[in-house]
């Protein structure tokens, strides 16, 4: 890894490395997440919209209409893919980064609340540990256990936090905090996952915030330390980063972030206020965020890494996390429409809620080649790709720009292949969502990495054979530049699956 | 760069001689190297006026023989000066088998006789020279092993003297046998000098002659010297003996003269590398730059005395018909005069255990002599080439050998184990790529280029006329034209390859230093992965061989770009100005420099507003001074431009006629330029130049760059690779914009400094692909495959729109051609081409003359090319039917985008 001035960054790991990533130093801080960029980022935006504009104007041209109804697909995923881009330039062009804010008088009381359903000792004693090991007052500390185990009743004992178990697991994670609520009583309550290790200053760096009465919860950034050794939870982290960091600030200049579920302090009569967390959701976080705007709270966002947790390390778990985000969001998606949130709130919930229907678009796109060499019909007539190039070029380069400086180069190749790869995921979740069919929480599984997981790939590997077949199949076919065009969109595709898939394919065992 | 520590150094000598006496000593021994010579040559006249010319000739010849029996000895000369501890045992072998080759000589004396063409008594006596050729070489170098160089002079001219003595005597009662006796008496009389100055002193400890025992590899060290200095003679003298079984009887007498003034020249220099072993031996190292210091004043003094040395003079001396040869002399005396620079470093090299790299690069250097010479055309202008071709590759390979940074790399390679080192074998891919890079330039088949032939049109002139023609009729500032100018006018000769020489050289060069810009900004493997992208990077091939200044273009982007990362690492004062001249000169190479200039001046100013305030005005303070500095350095050039610019007003037109390349159709879409025309450039960029079809089918690949632009993200970036980036990237973008008002200005050529700048980063991409060598490792084989597939597909397909074979079409047409009879050609910018390869032929203009009215027996060819210009082809058209009413059209000769159609009556 490299920094702008050039100072390499050594990343190998040495034996005096410990072997619990979340342990290790250098994640702290805002490094991890960038700067915000403005100075870039206005005129950049701004010429993203002229870009748009050119681009957009050209392909709504009458003269365009090739094949009507694949026309109207990729009118339609163009379209949707405007919007996403317009609700990022919007989100990012102007972002807040808060300055660090003290507590004013005594340290006030704080409950830390640790939930926890089936994980090994091994990851759960660091985040008790570190937690007793919290700066600034008095932190009472629960082990929230679903799973009712006793070892974790042992562990608690350990580092002298209470220990609450409760019948049954109904609501999941947010049914575990929701019982546990009545038998705190601090000020302030900071809901930790059960792997995410607490920096020392997490409280210290957070509850100044809540200077301003009406602010409801204040969150922090989801750091996956494991991502220096795990490609997944690599790519994971840079899909998170570029969330932790421009997108964050952004929503938090909007008013706009909501609670991610982890990493997060909240005020106790806030809480209290919209009645504890959701229980009807996959995903209580995003709901509860809601319930509060709606309420009239406000939210705040520290970008700064101040817990270090594990991120899915292999494809099986990155797929379930994926599935239940996109769930949880996709079921918001009414709540946000009559919800009665201010537009600009409600815009952004709702630009993050549909982020994840992209995955229809990335499907759109695959389609296309396959249709155009299997029956020559394609979406555009009467566009030389010089024409086609010179409208959408500057756009995507542009777009592609504005994403890389955002995130401040964080944003890797590995994270848009693995995004692109999971497309099928926002695609099941979409449709399961539409015909209400059931989903469950499924906790994302925080050990034991496995390599070979065709089957969690399965839909992208169909894909590759079948973009791999037409390739083949066309260049027998005909040979000329429109083919060997299409036979390219092909193979791009098929480069970024193979490369989103690959970590499912390794027959090495990986740490 | 390779660090050099003192323990890679050879162990200095802190009481060395002064450099004072170490020029005292090499002045001393060529100056009894040169009364030798002139004894000799004494000894000749005397034989001339002395003998009856059938008998010169015979002492002629012995003298030749003679000579050629003595010269491979100075390889032993050569061991002996290293090891003079070994010559003692050397001896007695020596006596034993040149005694033994003498007794067979004399056995075999009738049939050799007959076969030399000698008198049987001159072979009998040239075969007692046998033994003594040996001895006194090995005597000699002892003598100088051994430090007692006074006594070497001596033998040196002892020998002339004994001749003339004895010889005046013998050649008046014995005629040329008596001549020869004293030949072989003086060499003798040289011998018994030598073998008594180099006797051991009663003084030295007992055995010194025995001891100390040579140690094996100074043993080994030791006989690769003498192959070296066996391998020296040879190259030295195999190019008379080709040219005397190769060429014309006329021509083999050219070059035999030309030779004959070239060897006075080495010969004045044969001792210096002598008197340089034992001292460089002892790592004095003072010693060697002084020698080589001496070689090179005594090869370029010759070479000024043959430059200004009226034809007149050779008329008189040598006769009129070898007054052609002055063209040849400059050339082939620069060739000796890197022979003798090159046999200085060589020795140096064999001195400091680097002989086995010496042996490989004379090796080399003579297998390139041979070859050229074999395949080239017999002339004597050709084998000339070829030695100055081979003595080049001597000097630069030796140099390249003796060079420290490489001792430094080999010493640490060698404290390795032997698998280890070739595990590792990055130097060698460089060398590799770099004499694959060579050959791949060296077969530069296609025709010379318009542009060419105006350049060639341009430097034929005097220096002063081709300033003056550069700055009323030409559009480019005129430092490749004087380099260019040098190397015809230094020649002699304006062969293809002789043109093409200069960028042949500089686009060779380019790979190493790619490989050291490339280690030095990055690291090792990208450094290497660059050198061997460059090697086969079919653009830079195509521009290393061709007679315009875009190799060198490409050359000055690479050094300005290295020189700025330089200066932003160190800010040093030397890195300023290196930056500052490399600027100039890329300024006077091609004014099209001025954009990849701009944009890295901008980089300093877009870097001092990230250093802060005071960090970033010294930036800004010192870019301003650097850039005030270009400025002055561009001075010269600014009455040159003015008048070009003036000429430029006046009759603009004329000077853009000629076609800026040709093949820009694939870069052009209907209404102009566009993103394919950028897109096709950036193709030509990486994998050069193709077929208009082809091309059409690769850029259909486009949707690969969305690949590539998605492959990019998150790879972060240093500031060199911004730096890098901008200056290749930003001028390709600046002319495709300008391209919109002004689309033959958005053409690769302009842009092509990006060329090395993209590969660069193309192999730091490579290297930072993944986490294992497995990608990079694919990424590699799949770029240089491609490009290896581009090079092929750019060099030989005939349906390459930039192929004009222009020199097969004229030769043709030249050699159908008789007196009287007439080509005329259109587009008028054809003339410079047609005067290149047509020069005997009456030629004129289509658009400026009446067409011929064919008249009995003569014959008239049309040339068209460019025939998609609608002007040309009406012309050529209006000429064809003009001819096929009044004659018949006989024949048609159709080469790739050049066409004559052949009329007679």
């Amino acid at each position: 890894m490299s920094i702008d001035d050039g100072t390499e960054i050594i990343t190998t790991v040495d034996e005096s490395t410990p072997l619990d990533p979340r342990l290790a130093d250098p994640a702290w801080g805002q490094g991890p997440l960038g700067r915000p960029r403005s100075r870039v980022l206005v005129p950049l935006v701004l010429l993203n919209a002229v870009a748009a504009v050119w681009y957009i104007g050209w392909l709504l041209e009458p003269s365009r209409v090739g094949n009507p109804w694949l026309y109207g697909i990729l009118i339609a995923a163009e379209s949707f893919n405007l919007i996403q881009a317009a609700g990022f330039w919007w989100t990012v062009h102007r972002q807040k980064l808060r300055e660090s804010v003290p507590w004013i008088g005594p340290m006030p009381s704080v409950d830390v609340l640790v939930p926890t359903y089936n994980e090994p000792v091994g990851i759960v004693e660091p985040v008790l540990a570190a937690i007793a090991r919290l700066h600034g007052g008095p932190a009472t500390m629960w082990l929230l256990d679903d799973g009712d185990r006793v070892e974790m009743s042992t562990l608690a004992a350990k580092y002298g936090a209470n220990y609450l178990a409760r019948e049954g697991n109904e609501g999941a994670k947010a049914g575990n905090i929701n019982h546990a609520l009545p038998y705190c009583d601090g000020e302030f309550v900071l809901i930790l996952d059960c792997d995410h290790v607490p920096h020392p200053d997490f409280l210290t760096e957070t509850l100044g915030h809540f200077g301003d009465e009406k602010i409801a919860f204040v969150q922090t950034p989801q750091h996956y330390a494991n991502a220096e050794t795990n490609p997944i939870a690599a790519a994971s982290w840079s899909q998170q980063a570029l969330f932790f960091g421009a997108i964050a600030r952004g929503k938090d200049r909007s008013g706009a972030m909501f609670c991610c579920g982890t990493n997060v302090v909240f005020r106790r009569t806030a809480l209290d206020d919209v009645g504890g967390f959701p229980t009807n959701s996959v995903t209580e976080d995003f709901q509860l965020s809601i319930k509060m705007h709606e309420r009239g709270w406000r939210s705040a966002y520290v970008a700064q890494v101040l817990a270090q947790g594990l991120g899915p390390e292999d494809m099986a778990s990155y797929t379930s996390q994926q599935l239940r985000w996109a769930r949880g969001c996709l079921t918001a998606v009414p709540a946000v429409l009559s919800s009665r949130l201010p537009w600009r709130l409600r815009a952004q919930y709702l630009f993050s809620a549909m982020y994840f229907l992209t995955g229809w678009t990335v499907l759109a796109y695959m389609i296309f080649p396959i249709v155009r060499i299997l029956s020559g019909e394609q979406p555009l007539a009467a566009a030389t790709a010089d024409k086609f190039l010179i409208h959408f070029a500057p756009y995507f380069a542009l777009a592609l720009l504005t994403v890389a400086v955002a995130g401040g180069g964080r944003y890797t190749f590995a994270a848009y292949t693995q995004a692109a790869a999971t497309f099928w995921i926002h695609v099941a979740a979409s449709i399961k969502t539409a015909l209400r069919l059931p989903g469950r929480f499924v906790v994302t599984p925080k050990e034991g990495a496995g390599s070979w997981q065709p089957r969690a790939v399965w839909p992208s590997l169909v894909m590759i054979v079948v973009l791999s077949a037409c390739a083949v199949y066309g260049l027998i076919r005909v040979r000329d530049a429109a083919m060997v065009n299409n036979v390219a969109f092909a193979a791009l595709h098929v480069v970024v699956l193979s490369a989103g898939v690959s970590t499912a394919l390794s027959w090495r065992k990986r740490r | 760069m390779a660090t050099l520590t003192t323990a890679d150094l050879p162990p200095a000598t802190p009481s060395g001689p002064s450099t004072k006496r170490l020029f005292g000593e090499q002045i001393g021994v060529t100056a009894g190297q040169l009364a030798a010579g002139l004894g000799n040559f004494a000894f000749s006249l005397l034989g001339v006026h002395l003998l009856r010319p059938a008998g010169f000739a015979q002492l002629a010849t012995f003298l030749a023989l003679y000579l050629l029996l003595h010269l491979p000895m100075t390889s032993l000369a050569a061991g002996a000066a290293l090891d003079p501890y070994r010559t003692v045992r050397l001896r007695t072998v020596m006596a034993v088998a040149g005694s033994v080759g003498a007794l067979a000589l004399i056995a075999l004396s009738g049939p050799v006789a007959d076969l030399l063409g000698l008198t049987r008594a001159l072979v009998i006596v040239l075969a007692f020279a046998l033994p003594e050729a040996g001895l006194t070489a090995l005597a000699r170098g002892r003598l100088y092993g051994i430090g007692r160089r006074k006594w070497a002079i001596v033998t040196l001219v002892a020998e002339p003297v004994v001749r003339l003595i004895l010889g005046g005597w013998l050649i008046v009662t014995v005629g040329s046998v008596g001549a020869a006796i004293a030949v072989v008496a003086a060499g003798y009389a040289a011998l018994v000098i030598a073998v008594l100055a180099g006797r051991t002193p009663a003084s030295w400890s007992p055995g010194a002659d025995a001891a100390p025992p040579p140690s094996r590899s100074r043993r080994i060290d030791t006989s690769l010297t003498v192959g070296v200095f066996l391998l020296l003679a040879i190259m030295q003298t195999q190019d008379l003996v080709m040219a005397n079984r190769l060429l014309e009887p006329l021509e083999a007498a050219r070059f035999a003269a030309v030779s004959t003034i070239g060897a006075t020249a080495v010969f004045a220099s044969a001792q210096i590398p002598l008197v340089l072993l034992p001292r460089a031996k002892r790592g004095q190292r003072s010693a060697t730059l002084v020698a080589t210091a001496v070689a090179a004043a005594l090869g370029a003094g010759a070479v000024l005395v043959v430059a200004v040395i009226p034809t007149a003079v050779i008329r008189t001396v040598l006769g009129p018909e070898y007054v052609g040869i002055r063209p040849l002399l400059v050339g082939y005396l620069a060739a000796m005069a890197l022979l003798g620079a090159g046999r200085v470093v060589a020795a140096a090299g064999c001195a400091t255990k680097r002989a086995a790299g010496v042996l490989i690069t004379v090796a080399v250097a003579t297998v390139v002599q041979a070859v050229v010479i074999l395949t080239g055309p017999a002339t004597a202008a050709s084998v000339a080439h070829a030695t100055l071709a081979a003595t080049g590759v001597l000097t630069v390979g030796t140099l390249a050998v003796v060079t420290p940074q490489w001792t430094a790399l080999r010493s640490r390679w060698s404290r390795r184990s032997r698998a280890r080192a070739l595990l590792q074998p990055i130097p060698l891919l460089v060398i590799g790529a770099t004499v694959v890079g060579l050959v791949i330039r060296s077969i530069a088949t296609r025709s010379i280029w318009l542009d060419e032939a105006i350049s060639i049109t341009e430097v034929k002139m005097s220096f002063g006329d081709m300033l003056h023609q550069l700055a009323i009729a030409d559009v480019h500032p005129p430092l490749y034209f004087m380099l260019l100018w040098g190397v015809v006018h230094g020649t002699g000769s304006t062969a293809e390859l002789v043109v093409r020489a200069p960028s042949i050289v500089i686009g060779t060069a380019m790979i190493p230093l790619m490989y050291t810009i490339g280690k030095d900004i990055f690291d090792r493997r990208a450094g290497a992965i660059a050198a061997v992208l460059t090697a086969i990077a079919p653009i830079a091939v195509w521009y290393s061989q061709e007679a315009r200044m875009y190799s060198m273009f490409m050359l000055f982007a690479l050094l300005a770009a290295w020189a700025q990362v330089r200066v932003l690492r160190t800010g040093s004062k030397k890195a300023w100005f290196a930056f500052t001249v490399v600027a100039a000169l890329w300024m006077y190479t091609q004014y099209f420099a001025f954009i990849p200039l701009l944009v890295q001046f901008l980089a300093f100013f877009a870097l001092a507003v990230r250093r802060g305030k005071v960090n970033g005005w010294k930036l800004v303070g010192t870019a301003v001074l650097a850039g005030v500095g270009v400025a002055i350095l561009l001075l010269p050039l600014l009455p040159y431009l003015h008048t070009q610019l003036s000429a430029y007003a006046s009759n603009g037109a004329g000077l853009t006629s000629v076609p800026g390349q040709a093949g820009q159709g694939a870069s052009k879409s209907a209404n102009g330029i566009g993103v394919y025309g950028l897109l096709a450039n950036v193709i030509w960029a990486v994998w050069g130049y193709h077929a208009d079809a082809t091309m059409v089918a690769i850029t259909a690949l486009w949707p690969m760059l969305i690949l590539g632009a998605l492959a990019i993200l998150g790879r972060g970036r240093t500031r060199e690779e911004s730096v890098l980036g901008a200056t290749a990237l930003l001028p390709m973008l600046m002319l495709f914009l300008i391209g919109f008002r002004k689309s033959n200005l958005f053409e690769l050529r302009y842009f092509i400094g990006s060329v090395p700048l993209l590969i660069l980063l193309m192999s730091r991409g490579i290297t930072r692909l993944g986490r294992t060598a497995l990608a990079p490792v694919i990424a590699t084989c799949v770029l240089v495959s491609t490009m290896g597939v581009g090079l092929l597909d750019e060099q030989i397909n005939s349906s390459n729109p930039r192929v004009y074979d222009f020199r097969g079409a004229l030769r043709e047409m030249e050699s159908k051609a008789r007196p009287g009879d007439q080509l005329i050609y259109a587009p008028d910018y054809l003339t410079d081409e047609v005067a290149y390869y047509a020069p005997n032929v009456e030629a004129s203009m289509l658009s400026t003359n009446d067409i011929p009215v064919l008249k009995a027996n003569q014959h008239v060819f049309v040339l068209g090319s460019f025939l998609d210009e609608k002007n040309t082809s009406a012309q050529v058209g209006s000429a064809l039917s003009a001819l096929r009413r009044n004659g018949t059209q006989v024949d048609e000769i159709t080469r790739p985008n050049v066409k004559i159609w052949e009329f007679t009556k």
